[in-house]
This record gives C-alpha cells, structure tokens and sequence, in this order.
C-alpha cells in the first residue's frame, strides 16, 4: 500500500511530470501525470511559480502549458540527489 | 599498559595507552574530518528542501564531528603536561572531556531518535534526563561511555540493516556496514578499557574510523552522483 505524498514528493511529482514531457505539459495534463486534485494543484502550482521553477507559457490558439525553468531542471538535480541519500540512509 | 605518569586516575579511565596518543590524533582528525562532511550533507539537503529530519541529521553528526574537536583539545593539555592534580591544566581538560562525553552522546542519540520517531515530549525528557545521567557515569567510567555509545549506534545499525533488507540495495548495504562498524568499534573499546588490553583499543579506534571515513564515502558518492 502506497503512502501519502509529502510536500517534497508532490513538487517531485510535478517537475518530473514536466520533464519526462519535454519540460512542458498542458494545466490538465499535469494534473494527470503528477497525480494532484485540482486544491492541490492550485497550491503547488503557484508556489513553484513564485520561486521562478515553472512558468506558465501561452500558446497558439490561446492554449497555455506549464513549462519547466533553468531554475526548475537545477532544483529537480537536487531533489535526486537528496532523494538518493534519503534512500540510502533508510530515513 | 596504561599511560600512567600523568595523573593515573584520568588517564587510566579516559586514555588510550601512551604508545597509541599520536595515532589516536591521527585517527581523532580523520573522523572529525569524515563526521563534518556528513553534517554538511545533512545541512545541505536541508536548505533545500526544508525537511526537519535532515536538520536533526546535520545537527547530530555536528555534535559528533564538534565532540572529536574537543577531545582533541583536551589532547594539547595532556600532551603539554598540564593535567595534574589542582593544576589550571587539569580543570580544563576536565571541561573538555565532559563536553566531548555530551556532545558524542547527544549527537548519536539525535541519529538515533531520527530512526525511532519519538514525538511524545515525556519519552524524550526521559532520553534527555538518562543521557545526563550516562555523561556523568561516563566520567568515571570509559567502558561505560563506549558500551552506551556501542547500544545507540548499534540500534542504528539494526534499523539501517532492515531497510537493506527492504532496498537490497549497495548503498544500503555501505550504510549499514559502516554504522555496525562504529557500534562495533565501541564495544571492542568498551572490551579494551575493561580488560586493560591496548590492543582491543587501538583496532577499536582503527575500526570507528573505518565506519565514519565509509559513512562519508557512500553519501557523498551518492550525493555527487
């Protein structure tokens, strides 16, 4: 049985979600892949653009996609690397 | 044999025989070293992403790596003959040592609790209350201090050992290796300082060391990968 994300797996999720997608998805597609109700999404969603690691760009047709930062591949590093240690470490 | 042409009473109990002081700084230095680049891990993954447990994990082997500080300057009292009965010298090593005694203790039980999740605040005034009393009993007994020492890291090492069982991973296995070193390295210490034997003291010396150089190495080739 899985348990509950925490707040670090969730921003995982979503920047991991961007980048498997080539740094960019579309508000529902993201919401899909990352696995977020549409609170959380909302949340989330502004705090990583507020720290500059995603921005919301506009497309042909009026269309919008998140799309990940320099900022945001350089946060996503580090997150693996303390996820690595994390998991080693057992805590 | 232990150094006795100090103060015989110290000595006997906090000392490692006089033919094992400069590879015991030796050994004390590369620990330190190995214990601060844990800590700096520990703060560094904090800083990012904000997780308290990272926090106590850098605060704890802070404590340790600091505790090695102190034992080596309590080193440079002894090694400049100023740890005599009523000499400043004697005060002073004193301060150090207990303050090393605490910090060492402290610091292995932040690791520890880090694995145990206490949160009810009366378990951890009883911790807090029984370290107190160990730091105290550790200054009239080396042994205990290492066999104390040996049960928490030893309890690490049990928890660290089922989560390899879990990830059966290399890293995983690393990690638990080197934590059974340290505990292991305790109880020979322990062993050594009960038995009068200088030689169960210095592999128990060569074996923490050992334990804290491979704990760096996995998680810094972890963290760089």
């Amino acid at each position: 049985m899985s348990s509950r994300r925490n707040r670090t797996e969730i921003i995982y999720d979503i920047l991991d979600s961007l980048i498997k997608n080539q740094g960019s998805l579309k508000p529902t597609r993201l919401l899909y892949k990352a696995n977020l109700s549409h609170s959380q999404m909302k949340d989330y969603i502004s705090e990583l653009t507020e720290k500059n690691l995603i921005v919301l760009t506009e497309q042909k047709g009026n269309k919008t996609k998140y799309e990940i930062t320099e900022e945001g591949y350089k946060f996503f590093n580090q997150l693996n690397k303390i996820r690595e240690m994390s998991d080693a470490l057992g805590l | 044999m232990l150094s006795g042409n100090k103060d015989d009473k110290m000595s006997s109990l906090i000392y490692n025989p006089a033919e094992f002081l400069n590879e015991e700084i030796i050994f004390m230095s590369l620990r330190l070293i190995a214990a601060a680049v844990v800590a700096v891990l520990g703060f560094s993954a904090f800083r990012v992403i904000r997780d308290r447990k990272y926090m106590i994990f850098g605060i704890g082997f802070t404590l340790i790596s600091s505790a090695f500080m102190f034992k080596l300057i309590s080193y440079l009292f002894f090694i400049k003959n100023e740890v005599c009965n009523g000499c400043e010298g004697y005060t002073w090593f004193f301060v150090f040592y207990y303050v090393f005694v605490l910090a060492y203790l402290v610091g292995a039980t932040a690791l520890a609790l880090l694995y145990i999740k206490i949160d009810d605040s009366y378990v951890m005034a009883f911790i807090g209350l029984l370290l107190l009393l160990t730091s105290f009993v550790s200054l009239t007994s080396f042994a205990a201090f290492s066999g104390f020492l040996g049960l928490i890291f030893g309890f690490v090492a049990m928890r660290a050992f089922e989560y390899y069982m879990h990830a059966k991973s290399r890293p995983t296995i690393m990690i638990f290796s080197s934590f059974a070193a340290v505990s292991l390295s305790q109880f020979i210490r322990a062993l050594g300082d009960m038995l009068f034997v200088s030689s169960f003291i210095l592999v128990g010396e060569l074996l923490s060391l050992a334990g804290f150089l491979l704990l760096a190495y996995v998680l810094l080739r972890v963290y760089n990968k």
